[in-house]
């Protein structure tokens, strides 16, 4: 709950007495606090609240007049100006500065009436799910999840390229082309635009080049598609060279001993039988961006003797792992049942591979967060691992008689640690002796099966959440000081927990430690008012809004003591996890109208850019603790090697 | 077993908490109740594939489908069932066409299905469910359009019908694929 602003004065002056935060001082938007000892506005979270509570019931769902209030027909530059009103007004920001706010789908003038409505100036949902969005040198990318309950039949809304600015602080991107949308059902349905990965690099002949990769939901046999793209008008050169991959999300990966490899890890979300498929996109030895993408390698947990995918429960809802709370008799403000889990998909949804390529880290749905080790891809050339000579190019099946959801033939298990990819428990040099030991099979299996559990953290059940663990991303440059860890492997990965149907509660942010690899445990969590149920269930409908967004915490953007969250329809937030267990919510940035912000926040030259669902492009500005750590002249993302150049030729 | 559970959500309407807001139209219940014997039949044809066919990619396929769609049934009839808890009359749908609703086999297609194994298995069941997909995609379109003319994103079917669409054309695009790859195409064959 927030807290009265007396109360809040109380407490900041009683903390500050005691020399623990800056003194607050109290405005018209709440409390803002300054540093003594410079005078510069700072945080003063501690003592007001551990996150911001948005004011649902006065925050406006719909289109803005110039006073900020709500105005259905307002004209386009009313609208725009009344947001910021608002935001203002309602405290929206809090150690951000909302920069600039670009509408891409445009209002309709009414030529009988004069009055203006619809496009992002609405804040209506243009789509759901993840939309694409990303900067590389000073081009930006960003494609609508459009379908068609929202934008209509046939409708489409191209991916829309910006140019960033030389001064992007005073002046907003630019709209400098456009790649069309692709279309189904013979034109009838236009797909989602639900990731795009640029990236500029230089191969080994000294060429500036640049590509993006676009994953879109086509469904139509194979989602990501490759586009060379000239660095210097941003815009495709070609139509795309499609991987055959149906992906869900996925990582673009720069391989830091050949800069001419660039390797796309796809996460499948069952779309097919692996979990994760990598691609060669570009010719090792020039850099040029392959016609026919390459396999290289996969893996799919359930194959090597994991938890199988779409696992029910028994008549008394028990799953193998445990049992969920269950809120279903409970209804919200929307008048929506409140969540329970009828199956756990466990299947791979997101995951990040480190700089060196040795680690994959992978968010797994309800199988949880684990690591895998992808030293061979790291350490072997694509012509390598293709020929089959290195290791096995497809996850080992080590089900006895090869039947998936049986029984673990633990007589099989030690061939998955000769897999490209493979967990690190398996290649882990006491599981393999123990493995290979005269030990009876029984009990084998029974130690290989604790170890397996433990090699996965999952928070459900017993927390409902249908796709539980969403992304998974390591703590740059913070590496675990255990003994042995001569690759400076990292000490913490930041996984966000997502239930994409919204009920409640709403899932938030943990900050696990994987020092030991084989055996990560969470340390640290955060979350927004709403993962408690209660809280969930009574939170008001903002006026104006026709449904809600997701609420859950989404994609983040790590630095090694800062985190910048999309949480959607509560906006951005930033993280301080300096200690990571005890995470503290250090800003956030609400743009009204409401809407669902559903990018991972990319960073180019000290701004944060991201895509809202309802209302379209957004560019802020972080002011808070730990500000020194937001790159300034790079671009930086945490969904493909990062940082890479802001603009050509330059780092 | 679908009309089981959709017998068992008419029962649970007596005695439910009345007064709240209905969950769903009543083309909502009709969309959830035909998708989830939609789903059935598919499920039924799947249970078909590993005694009647040797390809290990072809009954990976088959048995990721089943687990797809009964998660999503499972899902369905959970909303059934809590629009049932609010006093919403769900809709009961007889099984008396043959087939009962556009894209599904007929019970002479079912039981040529059940005879056959080999390659005239695969190419039956692989066109069957082509066209059995084909029906899903279009009936999660045809929701979908109903849900932008009334301006409604109903809990869960709004988010549900991407991802019907988005997996069912990749399966039939798989599919086709594999209709030509195994020479089972009417003009794959010499």
């Amino acid at each position: 709950m927030r807290r009265t602003f007396t109360s809040l004065i109380s407490l900041s002056v009683i903390a500050w007495g005691l020399g623990q935060i800056p003194f607050p001082v109290v405005g018209a938007q709440g409390a803002r606090c300054t540093n003594p000892s410079d005078g510069k506005p700072v945080d003063c979270v501690p003592a007001t609240f551990t996150t911001f509570d948005i004011p649902f019931g006065s925050l406006p769902g719909g289109r803005l007049n110039a006073k900020g209030e709500l105005d259905p027909t307002s004209s386009p530059a009313d609208a725009h100006k009344g947001a910021f009103v608002a935001a203002r007004r309602l405290g929206l920001f809090r150690n951000f500065e909302w920069v600039h706010w670009v509408p891409t789908v445009p209002s309709k003038k009414d030529p009988a009436t004069g009055k203006w409505s619809g496009g992002d100036l609405d804040g209506f949902p243009t789509g759901w799910g993840s939309s694409g969005f990303g900067i590389a040198g000073s081009c930006l990318y960003w494609g609508r999840s459009n379908s068609t309950n929202t934008t209509g039949p046939g409708v489409t809304i191209d991916v829309k390229i910006f140019r960033i600015q030389p001064n992007p602080e005073k002046d907003p991107p630019i709209e400098v082309g456009a790649m069309p949308q692709l279309t189904v059902d013979d034109g009838r349905t236009a797909v989602r635009d639900r990731e795009l990965r640029p990236y500029n690099y230089t191969s080994t002949n000294g060429v500036e080049r640049m590509l993006v990769v676009r994953s879109a939901g086509t469904g139509a046999g194979g989602d990501v598609i490759t586009y060379t793209v000239n660095p210097d008008t941003c815009l495709p050169t070609d139509g795309g060279a499609n991987t055959g991959v149906l992906a869900h999300e996925f990582y673009l990966w720069h391989d830091p001993q050949n800069p001419n490899r660039l390797l796309v890890l796809s996460q499948t979300y069952a779309a097919q039988p692996d979990d994760l498929v990598i691609t060669a996109i570009t010719d090792e030895k020039t850099g040029l961006v392959l016609k026919e993408p390459q396999f290289v390698a996969s893996f799919t947990l359930e194959t090597i003797g994991g938890p199988v995918r779409n696992e029910r429960p028994d008549a008394t809802g028990l799953f193998s792992s445990g049992r969920f709370v269950d809120y279903r008799r409970l209804t919200d403000q929307w008048g929506r049942p409140g969540a329970s889990q009828v199956s756990m998909v466990n299947n791979l949804h997101s995951g990040t591979m480190s700089d060196d390529g040795e680690r994959f880290y992978a968010a797994s749905t309800t199988a949880g967060m684990f690591v895998l080790d992808t030293e061979a891809i790291a350490h072997h050339s694509n012509a390598e691992l293709v020929s089959g000579t290195v290791c096995h190019q497809r996850s080992s099946n080590a089900w006895i008689d090869g039947k998936i959801g049986g029984v673990v033939d633990v007589r099989k298990l030690p061939a998955v640690a000769t897999d490209c990819v493979h967990p690190v428990l398996n290649s882990d040099p006491g599981v393999l002796a123990m493995l290979r030991s005269d030990r009876s099979d029984l009990d084998k299996l029974a130690r290989y099966t604790r170890l397996e559990t433990r090699s996965r953290f999952s928070f459900n059940p017993p927390l409902v959440a249908s796709t539980a663990t969403h992304s998974a991303v390591p703590v740059p440059n913070r590496p675990s000081l255990t003994s042995g860890n001569s690759r400076n492997r990292p000490a913490w990965v930041v996984v966000t927990e997502e239930h994409p149907f919204g009920p409640c509660p709403e899932r938030g942010f943990r900050i696990l430690n994987i020092e030991s690899e084989i055996t990560p445990t969470v340390v640290g969590a955060i979350a927004q008012s709403d993962s408690l149920v209660e809280n969930c269930l009574k939170q008001p409908r903002p006026p104006g809004a026709i449904s809600r967004p997701n609420m859950h915490a989404h994609n983040p953007t790590v630095l090694p003591h800062l985190v910048f969250v999309n949480w959607q329809g509560h906006g951005v937030r930033a993280l301080d996890i300096s200690n990571p267990f005890a995470p503290r919510e250090v800003g956030h940035a609400r743009p009204v109208p409401w809407g669902e912000i559903v990018t991972y926040p990319d960073i180019h030259d000290g701004l944060i850019y991201v895509g809202d669902n309802n209302t379209g492009l957004h560019v802020f500005k972080y002011t808070g603790p730990y500000a020194d750590e937001v790159p300034k002249a790079s671009v930086y993302s945490s969904n493909r090697t990062s940082p890479h150049p802001s603009a050509r030729g330059a780092r | 077993m679908a009309r089981l559970a959709v017998t068992l959500l008419l029962c649970s309407v007596a005695g439910t908490a009345f007064g709240q807001a209905p969950l769903y139209t009543d083309e909502e219940l009709v969309f959830l109740t035909h998708m989830v014997v939609h789903h059935q039949q598919a499920i039924d044809m799947a249970a078909l594939v590993p005694a009647r066919s040797d390809r290990a990619e072809f009954v990976t396929y088959a048995r990721n489908l089943s687990g797809a769609q009964q998660a999503e049934i499972d899902q369905m009839s959970a909303w059934l069932q809590a629009a049932a808890d609010r006093g919403q009359a769900v809709p009961h749908h007889e099984m008396t066409g043959d087939p009962p609703m556009p894209g599904m086999l007929s019970k002479a297609e079912m039981a040529a299905l059940r005879a056959a194994s080999g390659a005239e298995f695969e190419r039956l069941w692989l066109e069957g469910m082509i066209r059995h997909h084909q029906a899903a995609v279009d009936m999660a379109l045809a929701q979908q359009q109903r849900e932008f003319a009334n301006r409604r994103q109903p809990f869960g079917i709004a988010a549900m019908t991407d991802d019907i669409m988005a997996a069912q054309r990749g399966e039939i695009g798989m599919m086709k694929g594999w209709l030509t790859r195994w020479g089972l195409a009417a003009d794959s064959k010499p």
